[in-house]
C-alpha cells in the first residue's frame, strides 16, 4: 500500500543573503505547500531576517556572512534536529518553483530514493544565457570526471534529501563549491539518486544576485584545497 | 666571513621557526628543511650552487636559488591558505552553534471574540 508523504514531514531550507526584496514572497509561496520553512540569514545587512520571520519562516541568523554552503549545512542540521523526514534545498532568489517539489517527493517515494536532484535541462531553463549554459555543461563534465555521476545539471539548487541522506551529508565547503561537494558525497556514500526536470527562471534580479562565470575558478580551487586539507 | 656567519645564524633561526610551527603540511615542512639546509651549504660553498644549477640545467647558482625561493613561497602560501581555512571552519562551527541555539520565530497574535462582545488578543512566542 502506498503512503502519501505528509507536508509536515518536509522541511524547506532556504539560504539567504541580502534577499529582503524577494524573501517574503518566497516564504509565502513555500508555506502554502509546506509549513516548515527554515531561512538561514547569512549575515545580511538588510531586513531579510525580519521579512522572512514575518511570513512565518523559522529564521537562523549567522552573525557573519559565511556562504551558501555553510548556510545550507546550518539549515539541514536544524531541520534534522527538529524531526524533518524530507529536506528540500531551495534558492532564495526566486529562480525555483515550489510546486516542482511534489513531483520530486513522488519520485523519491515511488523509487525509494535517497536524493532527488532538480535539472533545468530536463525541465525548463527560462531566459538562460548561452554563456551560463556552456558553464553548466562544463560543470556536468567536471562532475562526471571527478565523481562518476552522470547528470544533466550539476549545480541546481533545488534538491530533495531523505532524512537518511541528509544525515550523511556534511558540507565543509562554505561557499559555492558545496554544490560539487554534495555530489561527491552522494557518489562516495553510494546514495540512490535520480534527476527530475524542474523550472529555473532567470530574472534580472537573479542574474544580478547569481554567480559570475569567473567564480568557477574559485570553486575548483576550493575543491582542490579542501582535498589537501583532509 | 662575517656575512657567512650572519647568514648561517639567520638560516638556523629559520630552521628553528619551522621546527616550532604546528599545522604545517609534512611535505611543506620537509621542503623547508631541505631548502634551509641547502642554503647553509651554499653559503659556505658558493661554487657548489653553480655546479648544482648546471646539473639541473638552470645555468647560474643565483637562478637556482631564485627558482627554489619561488617554489618554496608557493608552498608557504598553500600552508597559510590551509590555516585560514581551518580558522574559518572554527568560525563556521561557532556561528552555526549560535544560529541553531537561538532560532528567530516571529510571535503569533491570536484574537478571540469573547462572549461579552470584546476581543482578546494574545501573543505567542
Amino acid at each position: 500500500m502506498e503512503t502519501k508523504i505528509n507536508a509536515n514531514e518536509v522541511w524547506v531550507v532556504v539560504p539567504a543573503y541580502n534577499e529582503c526584496q524577494v524573501i517574503g514572497k518566497i516564504v509565502r509561496e513555500v508555506r502554502c505547500l509546506f509549513p516548515y520553512v527554515v531561512v538561514i540569514n547569512d549575515g545580511s545587512s538588510d531586513e531579510t531576517a525580519e521579512t522572512a520571520a514575518a511570513e512565518g519562516a523559522i529564521v537562523l541568523n549567522h552573525p557573519v556572512n559565511l556562504g551558501q554552503g555553510a548556510a545550507l549545512q546550518t539549515g539541514i542540521t536544524y531541520a534534522l534536529r527538529n524531526g524533518a523526514n524530507y529536506l528540500v534545498t531551495f534558492d532564495a532568489d526566486g529562480q525555483h518553483e515550489i510546486t516542482d517539489v511534489w513531483a520530486m517527493l513522488d519520485l523519491m517515494r515511488r523509487d525509494n530514493l535517497d536524493v532527488v536532484l532538480g535539472s533545468r535541462f530536463m525541465g525548463n531553463a527560462i531566459n538562460i544565457s548561452v554563456g551560463r549554459k556552456i558553464l553548466l555543461q562544463a560543470a556536468v563534465l567536471f562532475t562526471k570526471l571527478t565523481t562518476g555521476l552522470s547528470l544533466t545539471d550539476a549545480h541546481n539548487g533545488l534538491r530533495l534529501f531523505s532524512r537518511k541522506a541528509a544525515q550523511a551529508i556534511h558540507l565543509s565547503q562554505n561557499r559555492m563549491a558545496h554544490a560539487s561537494e554534495v555530489l561527491e558525497q552522494i557518489a562516495r556514500c553510494r546514495m540512490k539518486y535520480a534527476e527530475i526536470g524542474n523550472t529555473v527562471r532567470y530574472t534580472d534580479y537573479s542574474r544580478a544576485k547569481g554567480q559570475r562565470a569567473s567564480n568557477a575558478i574559485n570553486i575548483v580551487i576550493d575543491l582542490l584545497v579542501g582535498r589537501l586539507d583532509k | 666571513m662575517i656575512a657567512k656567519v650572519l647568514l648561517t645564524v639567520a638560516l638556523s633561526g629559520a630552521w628553528l621557526y619551522v621546527l616550532i610551527q604546528s599545522g604545517i603540511l609534512k611535505l611543506v615542512r620537509l621542503a623547508l628543511y631541505c631548502v634551509i639546509a641547502g642554503g647553509i651549504y651554499f653559503v659556505w660553498f658558493p661554487d657548489q650552487a653553480s655546479a648544482v644549477a648546471n646539473v639541473l640545467g638552470i645555468g647560474r647558482g643565483a637562478d637556482l636559488i631564485f627558482y627554489t625561493w619561488i617554489i618554496l613561497s608557493f608552498g608557504v602560501l598553500i600552508n597559510v591558505h590551509l590555516k585560514l581555512r581551518r580558522n574559518l571552519n572554527l568560525l563556521t562551527q561557532l556561528a552555526r552553534h549560535l544560529a541553531i541555539a537561538h532560532p528567530y520565530i516571529a510571535p503569533i497574535s491570536i484574537t478571540t471574540h469573547l462572549e461579552n462582545g470584546t476581543d482578546e488578543t494574545r501573543k505567542y512566542n
